[in-house]
């Protein structure tokens, strides 16, 4: 079955939402085209709006994308989305399963209240990523994230479980109030990295926020060689190589369970 | 019928339904995961006494298990999902977690799953580390020589024990050859076991005993020290009976298994002192699963 494709022919520059994306259900193409959305303060068929072709709503593809597509992937189940070129704010935003994978870049508020399923994003995602969704307590519950490029500030905040690798490096005030869950940043990290930290596992190649943690045994890298094949299968690249990092334990102020690993 | 001159018997093995699951064992090196192996499959001989029934299904390089080191995949069956559950987790607890340089990963996938790290982890006294990857769960518990990695919790899958074969030899020493060949062409083979020590069984037993305590005795017909006072199916000439007992995940893992190891037997030296090759069953009323060895090698 071919996937299903939405190629964008929007020519003017108003934001729209497609979470719409998310909901369908139906292999029929007519009943897609068909689809009434709303943009500005205009309803829209589907295929005003895009070329659609393929049949397989479980797997979509959205071609042209721009910034001007918000919400892409929100409350995602079961679904494989491809998306080629940048997209607005919220995408997979309180996603629940499946996969989205982004070739460009993707704007604020990227993965926020992610629940499940993978996220690659090659490109740069922007600021607040995994930021707390409105009502909720976590920006990210579980899940696993790569962003190959840049992360912008304010990310990851109040991370609950999951995976996070991210290519490039991180902006100012990111991983606060990090519950538990693994992060990995390969590039430099910004100012007030991990404030009020409960658990969780950093890994970085940033050696300047060792000074806040525990210098602790590494004797046994049984986890760390785990976590690394595991990491580099998913993201099927090479991205953690060192076979000897250093380990730290626990924060030097407040004594909290933050480990963290100098790769 | 006759493979390459060895006698096979028109007869079948009667095999039973089981539950099983899989698991993997690493450690630094082999010798340690070897060891934990070893203790972790120990007295798990027979359901009757042990509660369940393991073995070694195979060594595994350390470009093929989960954390990059070498180990070993064990297969545990047993006839229901409590025993199964019960011993997983006391075997875990006292075999691999009380192992140097050991970690216990699930070896199989379902949607039937079962404890192996999930109550192990409270060792850990609160220091314990859980982590998520995907949709699996891993526990890192500290212990004195780092940490025991172990996965929350493995597959049970419905499986098959009690596949079997008899060789009828003219002389002991012969017989257990043939059998060893056997076993270790059966080690080569994935999804099945041989629980027994070093694979071969000398005690095959019949349903009853005449001591009305006992549900199992001495297969007297099988005996050939009872040749002449019991209602014997041995010939003359058969001086010694092994049997070999295959426990494997599916109806065509077993059947695979009995038919490479006769083969490799009926091409051995000691295959022209195997008389003949027969099954153990209960008339073909107990079991579930008939193994006919002249259709399997057919």
């Amino acid at each position: 079955m071919k996937p299903l494709v939405f190629k964008n022919k929007i020519k003017n520059r108003l934001i729209l939402d497609m979470s719409w994306i998310s909901n369908i259900d139906t292999f029929n193409i007519a009943e897609i085209k068909n689809k009434n959305i709303q943009m500005g303060n205009r309803s829209f068929k589907v295929s005003e709006l895009f070329q659609v072709t393929g049949e397989d709503c479980n797997n979509i593809k959205i071609l042209k994308s721009n910034s001007y597509l918000v919400n892409i992937g929100n409350n995602l189940k079961h679904k494989n989305l491809c998306i080629e070129g940048d997209v607005g704010i919220g995408l997979a935003k309180n996603m629940n399963s499946g996969t989205i994978i982004l070739k460009g870049n993707a704007s604020e508020a990227a993965c926020s209240g992610m629940k499940g399923g993978s996220v690659y994003i090659y490109g740069n995602a922007g600021n607040r990523l995994c930021c707390l969704p409105t009502g909720k307590n976590e920006g990210i519950l579980d899940g696993f994230i790569y962003v190959q490029k840049n992360v912008g500030s304010d990310s990851i905040i109040r991370m609950r479980r999951g995976n996070i690798v991210i290519g490039g490096n991180i902006g100012s005030n990111s991983c606060y109030e990090l519950i538990s869950g693994s992060i990995t940043v390969l590039g430099k990290i910004g100012k007030s990295f991990c404030i009020n930290a409960k658990r969780g596992t950093i890994f970085t190649k940033d050696s300047s926020i060792a000074k806040n943690y525990i210098k602790a045994s590494n004797t046994d890298l049984t986890f760390y060689n785990f976590y690394r094949i595991n990491i580099n299968k998913m993201t099927n690249k090479k991205l953690i190589k060192s076979i000897c990092p250093q380990r730290y334990f626990g924060t030097k102020k407040e004594r909290k369970l933050v480990e963290l690993f100098v790769i | 019928m006759k493979i390459n001159g060895l006698h096979i018997e028109n007869t079948f093995a009667e095999a039973f339904n089981m539950k099983a699951s899989r698991v993997i064992v690493t450690a630094d090196n082999i010798k340690w995961a070897k060891n934990a192996s070893m203790s972790f499959t120990g007295f798990a001989t027979s359901v009757i006494a042990c509660g369940v029934e393991a073995g070694i299904e195979k060594e595994i390089k350390k470009t093929e298990t989960p954390d990059g080191r070498p180990g070993y995949s064990i297969l545990l069956f047993s006839m229901s999902r409590s025993q199964l559950e019960k011993q997983l987790e006391t075997r875990a607890g006292q075999c691999i977690l009380t192992c140097p340089t050991t970690a216990l990963f699930s070896g199989l996938e379902g949607e039937d799953m079962i404890p192996l790290g999930k109550n192990l982890k409270y060792f850990g006294d609160g220091y314990q580390i859980s982590k998520k990857i995907g949709a699996r769960r891993f526990w890192r518990i500290p212990v004195m020589d780092g940490e025991f990695l172990c996965e929350e919790t493995t597959a049970r899958v419905p499986a098959i024990g009690g596949g079997n074969f008899l060789l009828l030899s003219k002389n002991r020493n012969s017989c257990l050859a043939a059998c060893e060949i056997a076993v270790n062409v059966m080690s080569k083979l994935d999804n099945v076991i041989t629980p027994f020590p070093g694979g071969v069984v000398r005690s095959g037993s019949k349903v009853g005993s005449k001591y009305k305590a006992l549900i199992a005795s001495t297969n007297d017909a099988f005996c050939p020290s009872l040749k002449g006072i019991t209602n014997s199916d041995l010939n003359k000439d058969v001086s010694s009976v092994m049997e070999i007992v295959i426990n494997g995940l599916t109806k065509e893992d077993i059947d695979k298994a009995i038919r490479e190891s006769l083969i490799a037997i009926s091409k051995s030296k000691y295959k022209k002192d195997i008389l003949s090759v027969s099954a153990g069953n209960y008339g073909g009323k107990l079991g579930q699963y008939h193994f006919h060895l002249r259709e399997i090698l057919k």
